[in-house]
Order: structure tokens, then sequence, then C-alpha cells
């Protein structure tokens, strides 16, 4: 037999039609399948746009480019203050230690220079000694070659002198000269040469110009300066050998300490200071005499 | 979530940020999931498929989403009709690689008839379900898929017409024939 059925009826079967419970989805199958959407899309880098996304970005470039710049900079500023202070300590390092090394170079000439003119006036003494008439010729050449050399020397020193005063090496300087001119005023020196008198003019002239300097500078450490000179030059004229020709020349050296001091304690530093140079000039002169 | 995101609108999402952006996603997938699923599973038969094919639309659509704007592109809010288009041509794709499929699988998968008694009385006739079952079976895919849709899924003709892109009325004449069909099978089987 034909079962008659309408549409309502197919319809309402159809409705009924449904999957069990055993077809749904659990919670944490739902969970994981949203997570894996989320994992595939964070995998693809899919930017959000937004306006805040949007101010992140060019904030997050000023900060990524410009911060660096400016830190930059600034190191680079100090780096270079750093550096060009330290490059100028260096250079000025540089300049303190050639003038130190061109001091020396000219102290040890000076000297060098004193030296050798001590050793040749001694040569000369001792060739005026042992003249006699078989070698008086000889004699009389080899000092006179000798005198001469003294004499180029001393040109040589003067300019060395000069250089020390146009330094303010007043003290140095005046030493250096009394020596030069002491050597030069040696009467052993005048009997084999006369090339050395103009020598001598010019080596007093330039201790006088040293002596007036050290005179007119007077500062408030002069005082104490010309004490300590005095203490100094006490002990050494004590020191110094009495001879026949040199007792007269101790004796007003000690006087004229004795008078530099005196002025002292008036307060009469120039004159106090010329005092001490009239005994400079004495104890000079005694030890180019007391040369052997 | 800001209050207007629902209303659906580009600007409102737009200023979203990633972490609402992403509540604003969990929320629709929440709310078309199950039916989803259970449509994705009615055709291909294969839970675990099923599983694959939804999870595909719902990246699909997150990536549309985004995609639109970031290119500024107006957003088509309409989540259930472009999820169910964008499941049905996965589905076409996985019907390419696997042609066999039927209402067994189904059956066999998990799906069968409610057991409530009322359907019963209400329809007042005594109807072998099982003969439908194999009505069913003989129909085309797109007819399957449409009884799915406007019975089981329960969806509006317009929810239909939105999906499958056919108008409203051809949708209406569709499902009428395929009643008609079911109808003549049936009393053909008796």
């Amino acid at each position: 037999m034909k079962k008659i059925i309408n549409h309502k009826e197919i319809e309402n079967i159809l409705s009924s039609f449904k999957p069990n419970e055993s077809v749904n989805l659990s919670l944490l199958e739902k969970e994981n399948m949203l997570a894996s959407v989320f994992t595939r899309v964070g995998h693809n880098k899919l930017v959000i746009k937004s306006p805040f996304y949007t101010y992140k970005t060019y904030f997050t470039q000023y900060l990524r480019y410009s911060i660096p710049v400016l830190l930059l900079a600034v190191i680079g500023t100090q780096a270079a203050g750093v550096f060009t202070h330290r490059s100028k300590i260096a250079i000025a390092d540089i300049s303190q230690v050639k003038s130190t090394l061109d001091n020396l170079k000219r102290n040890n000439s000076i000297k060098s220079n004193l030296s050798k003119n001590q050793e040749d006036i001694q040569e000369i003494k001792l060739n005026l000694a042992s003249a006699n008439s078989t070698n008086l010729f000889e004699n009389t050449a080899k000092n006179k070659i000798l005198a001469d050399q003294v004499s180029t020397r001393s040109k040589v020193i003067r300019n060395q002198v000069a250089a020390l005063v146009s330094e303010n090496k007043i003290s140095e300087a005046k030493n250096i000269a009394l020596d030069l001119e002491s050597a030069l005023k040696a009467d052993e020196l005048y009997k084999v040469s006369t090339s050395v008198e103009q020598e001598v003019f010019s080596a007093i002239d330039l201790r006088v110009t040293i002596e007036k300097k050290e005179s007119n500078n007077i500062s408030s450490s002069t005082e104490s300066e010309i004490k300590s000179k005095i203490e100094k030059a006490k002990k050494e004229v004590v020191g110094y050998k009495k001879t026949a020709s040199t007792t007269d020349m101790l004796t007003d050296a000690v006087k004229a300490l004795d008078i530099a001091e005196s002025y002292v304690g008036k307060g009469e530093f120039e004159n106090a200071i010329i005092s001490l140079q009239l005994h400079d000039r004495i104890v000079a002169e005694l030890k180019i005499i007391l040369l052997p | 979530m800001k209050e207007d995101i629902m209303s659906n609108t580009n600007t409102a999402i737009k200023s979203l940020s990633k972490t609402e952006f992403n509540s604003y996603f969990e929320k629709i997938y929440n709310e078309h999931i199950d039916q989803l699923y259970r449509f994705t599973l009615f055709r291909v038969s294969d839970k675990d498929k099923a599983i694959d094919i939804v999870q595909d639309v719902f990246f699909k659509y997150f990536k549309y989403l985004t995609d639109s704007l970031e290119n500024e592109n107006e957003i088509s809010f309409s989540h259930k009709a472009f999820l169910f288009k964008t499941t049905r041509n996965t589905i076409i794709d996985h019907y390419r690689k696997k042609q066999t499929q039927s209402l067994d699988d189904l059956l066999e998968s998990g799906y069968e008839y409610s057991s409530d008694e009322d359907v019963s009385h209400n329809t007042s006739i005594d109807i072998d379900y099982k003969k439908l079952v194999k009505s069913l079976k003989d129909l085309d895919l797109e007819s399957q898929e449409l009884v799915y849709m406007r019975y089981v899924d329960n969806m509006s003709l317009t929810e239909i017409s939105e999906i499958t892109g056919q108008k409203e009325n051809t949708i209406s004449v569709k499902v009428h024939r395929i009643l008609e069909k079911l109808k003549q099978r049936h009393e053909k089987n008796y």
C-alpha cells in the first residue's frame, strides 16, 4: 500500500534530523582550534592598523633613530673635548720636554766650554812654568793657540748667557758671566795673547748688565733669597785655601758678605745685592787663581 | 571591549588595539563555531577533516579582516554569510580530492534522527526515518546542502541566499522541488 506523505511532514522529519551529542566539539577542542588560528595568524605577521598603532610607529621610529643619534652626538662631543684637552696637554708636555732638553743641552755646553777654558788656562800656566830656552818658541806657539781657543769659546758662552738673561734666569746667568770674566782676566792669558782683551771687556759689560737686572729685580722673596745666598757664601769662603795671593781677597769677600748682611738688616735690599755681587766677583777671581 | 565595536563599522574596528581585536574575533568565533562545524561535518563526514576545514575558514576570515583594515577596504560584516561561503568553497576543494560522500558516512560519524516522541505525534503518521535517509542519500550534493541549511540548521532563505549567492525565490523553488522529490521517492518505496 502506498504511503501518502505531504511536504509539511517531510519538513518535520528533516527538522528532527539533528547531530547527536558526540558530534559537538568539546570546549577544549574549540579553544585549541582558536589557538591554532591565532598561531597561524602570528606566523603570517599580520598587523592591525589603528590610530594608536600609527602613532606608536612614528614614535618608535623617532626613538629608534633620534635617540641614538643624540647619544652619539653627546658622546662624540665629550670624546672630542677630552681628545682636544689631552692633545693640548700632550703638545704642552712635548714643548716642556723639548724646552727642558734644550736647557740641559745649553747648560752642558756652557759647563763644557767653561771647563775647557779652565783646562786651556791651566795648560798655559804649565807651559809658562816649564818654559826655557829650548822650548820657548814651541811653548809660545802652543799658548797662542790655546788663548785663541779660549777667546773663541768666550763668544759662544756670552751668547748662551744672553739667552739665559732673556729667559729671566738672572742668578744662573750671572754666575756663568762671572766665571767667564774671571777666566778671561787670568794674568797668564795676557802674557801669551792680547786677543782676549776685547773678550774681557765684552764679558765685563755682560756681567754688569746682569748685575743691574739683578739689583732692580726686587720682590717679596728677595730678603729670604739674599739671606740664603749669604749663608751659603759664608760656608764656601771658609773652604777656600788661604795663600799669599788670596788672603786679602778672602778678607774682602767676607767683608762684602758682612756688609750685605747689614744692608738686609736695614731693609736696603738693593745695596745688599750690590755687596753680594762684589763678593761673587771676588770669589770668581779666587777660583781662577786657585787653579793648580 | 569598546561598546560600539559590535555595531560593526570599519572605524570602530580600526580603533581597536591588537588585544581588543583578538577579543572581537574570538566573539565571532564562539558565535559561529558550532554551527559551522556541524555544517562541515555533515558535508565531509570526517571529524578531523571538518576541524581542519573550520580552522582554515576562521584563519581566512581573520586574514580577510586584517587585510581589509590594512588596505582600508570596507569590511563585510555578514560574518555568518562570509564564513559559510568560505566553508562551502573549502569543502568543494575537499570534494575534488575525495569524491565519495554519503549519508551513511554521516550516520557513522554521529548524525542521527531525533528520538523525540513529539515529532511522531505531531506528524501523526508512521514514517520510517531510515527510508527518508535513503532518499536523501540519492539527492545531489547541492540538494543535500540546501536540505541541511534549511531544515537541520534552520537557516532562513535570506541567509541561504547570502551563502549560496542565489536569489531567495530560486532557493525557495529548489527546496520545494527537493521536498517533492523526497515525497515521491518515499511513496515509491512503500
